[in-house]
């Protein structure tokens, strides 16, 4: 039944979208809504779990909501048109490309994919999930019980494959797997949908072929972590920033506000993740207060159920845990610095070439894409994790080689679509140039 | 009109990959669906109500089959490092793969104060269960 109603609500989150933000973009809109769904199921089922409401009820409540929306709205509009018409009006070369491209994105994630995913996903998200399929064990999550799976994680991920398993009554490997392809999918198809809504459908190709030829997102989506719905939550705020409209940019504002804070309930970097953005977006928006206010509005649902979550619910972070004198200590032992550095970059070296040839290629273009308000986040939140390495009460050697890879990850498909969109910005600035300078050049020679 | 079929065709195509390559991928069992058939055979054994408590002597926080057990176990497993802290009458469940060794299932000591339950060994594991007496 749960995923009727996930159907009703995405339908009810889509006719939202669609009436408030100025977006053209079927794909778009649905991934959007989509999640929004997600993140709003998930935070339901923690008070489902905290309140000991009974799961049908709450999954007819869920189900009736939407619904209920959906009849207000028909009654009231009559019809309901899903605007096709971009996928009509699309060009057919460049919807061939874009199918051609996803059908090899998709066979490449089918080809890899692993059953019950890599450690990380049963060790953590899966046996989360688990954990909280159960109204009278779920509390066990977040105690010394089960030790060493970080109880304090939040439920984003787990939530939502625990609602899914309760529904069709069984613990099936093939929910953690379609939910990874899903996000996988999502991720390789905003960064498209918003270069094609943008207009610049060539370089939007060119980076998807890179995303689907390349080793970039691959073997990491097929993994099943946490981490790539990290990165798709990262992406999404920074996307909906492009398509910002210049009359009445009030209401995406929400939708941003809303998911830069939700990042913070798929991973505990989310929490790092919506303090830089919030930082950077208040400073370059200081002098608006009404947009401040839709920003903090958005996010005030996501951070509300997190505090709720954090303080109710999650022991202290494991990297949390040392004295002050213990993190002084370490702060200026700078062998640790020297230690970190050496392993990032011979890891950047080695894995992730499309991304710093990328980096150094735009920054040759145009400089100034270093005080672009993507780089300087994703730059902050790569400081932030930096100074966590120094700091860490593991040995940094076991933590660097088991988390950086999964860090980058989260980062790689923000840091790429900033760059070419930077790119594709660029390239139009210097056509309309050139164009400018030509037509100047014709009047000259006619006169 | 030429879009829309290129759509269906797309959605085809990606309905027979998703039957032909990734059914089949996550359909092949692993580690973990090998343990939890050695391990349901013992389990049947703990009443519905009671805690597992997860106990080992030699297998260290990190390794694949303490974190495999946590998953197949969730939500009743209860880890405990400490024998002590183990409270009397409860089951605790042993489980090492084909490299760990219990010394303390030789020892006479240890075997006073735990009732055998089950005691059974594949290619793969060697699981465990005892209650506490």
């Amino acid at each position: 039944m749960i995923l009727i109603a996930i159907l009703f609500f995405c339908i009810a989150a889509y006719i939202i979208v669609d009436e408030h933000i100025a977006l053209n973009n079927v794909v778009l809109k649905s991934i959007l809504s989509f999640y929004f769904t997600l993140t709003i199921l998930s935070f339901c089922y923690l008070f489902v779990l905290a309140l000991g409401i009974n799961f049908t009820l709450f999954e007819i409540l869920f189900l009736l909501l939407p619904l209920a929306y959906l009849v207000v709205y028909f009654k009231k509009n009559n019809t309901f048109k899903l605007h096709f018409d971009t996928i009509k009006n699309e060009s057919f070369f460049v919807l061939l490309l874009v199918l051609i491209l996803l059908s090899v994105f998709s066979y490449h994630y089918f080809d890899a994919a692993i059953r019950w995913g890599e450690w990380d996903a049963w060790a953590i998200w899966t046996s989360h999930a688990k954990v909280l399929t159960s109204d009278t064990y779920f509390s066990n999550l977040f105690t010394d019980k089960i030790s060493w799976t970080h109880p304090d994680y939040p439920l984003f991920l787990p939530a939502n494959i625990a609602i899914v398993w309760k529904s069709i009554g069984s613990h099936s490997a093939f929910v953690p797997a379609i939910f990874a392809y899903i996000t996988a999918v999502a991720l390789v198809l905003v960064i498209l949908t918003s270069f094609l809504e943008k207009k610049h459908a060539v370089i939007g190709l060119l980076l998807f072929l890179a995303l689907t030829y390349f080793d970039v997102l691959f073997p990491f989506v097929v993994w099943q972590y946490a981490d790539t719905v990290f990165a798709l939550f990262v992406l999404l705020p920074f996307v909906l920033l492009q398509h910002l409209p210049k009359q009445q940019p009030y209401k995406i504002l929400v939708l941003i506000g809303f998911f830069a804070a939700a990042a913070a309930w798929v991973k505990n970097e989310g929490i790092m993740f919506f303090g830089l953005f919030s930082l950077v977006f208040f400073i370059k928006y200081c002098r608006n207060f009404k947009l401040i206010t839709h920003f903090i509005l958005g996010a005030l649902l996501p951070l509300s159920v997190l505090f709720f979550f954090k303080i109710k619910f999650a022991p202290t972070n494991d990297l949390m845990d040392g004295s002050t004198n213990e993190y002084a200590e370490k702060l200026v032992d700078f062998e640790n610095y020297k230690v970190i550095l050496n392993f990032a970059y011979t890891f950047i070296i080695d894995n992730c070439k499309l991304l710093y040839m990328s980096l150094i290629a735009i920054l040759i273009l145009n400089y100034k894409y270093i005080y672009s308000f993507c780089f300087l986040v994703i730059f902050g939140l790569l400081v932030a994790y930096f100074f966590v390495y120094v700091t860490t009460p593991y040995d940094i050697m076991w933590h660097l080689s088991t988390s950086l890879n999964r860090l980058l990850h989260q980062v790689t498909p923000i840091l790429l679509y900033s760059i070419f969109m930077a790119f594709a910005e660029r390239l139009k600035t210097l056509y309309v140039a050139l164009g400018v300078k030509r037509n100047k050049t014709r009047k000259v020679m006619r006169q | 009109m030429k879009n829309l079929v290129l759509l269906l065709l797309f959605f085809a195509a990606i309905g027979g990959m998703f039957a032909f390559y990734f059914v089949p991928k996550i359909n092949q069992y692993n580690d973990i669906d090998f343990l939890e058939a050695s391990l349901s055979k013992v389990i049947r054994l703990v009443p519905e109500s009671d805690d597992v408590y997860f106990f080992s002597e030699s297998l260290p926080d990190a390794t694949a089959t303490y974190y495999k057990t946590m998953l197949i176990m969730a939500p009743r497993i209860v880890i405990e490092k400490k024998w002590n802290a183990i409270p009397k009458g409860q089951y605790i469940l042993m489980v090492q793969d084909h490299n760990g060794k219990n010394a303390m299932l030789q020892s006479a000591e240890f075997l006073n104060q735990t009732q055998l339950l089950s005691d059974k060994r594949n290619d793969f594991y060697h699981i465990t269960l005892l209650k506490k007496k």
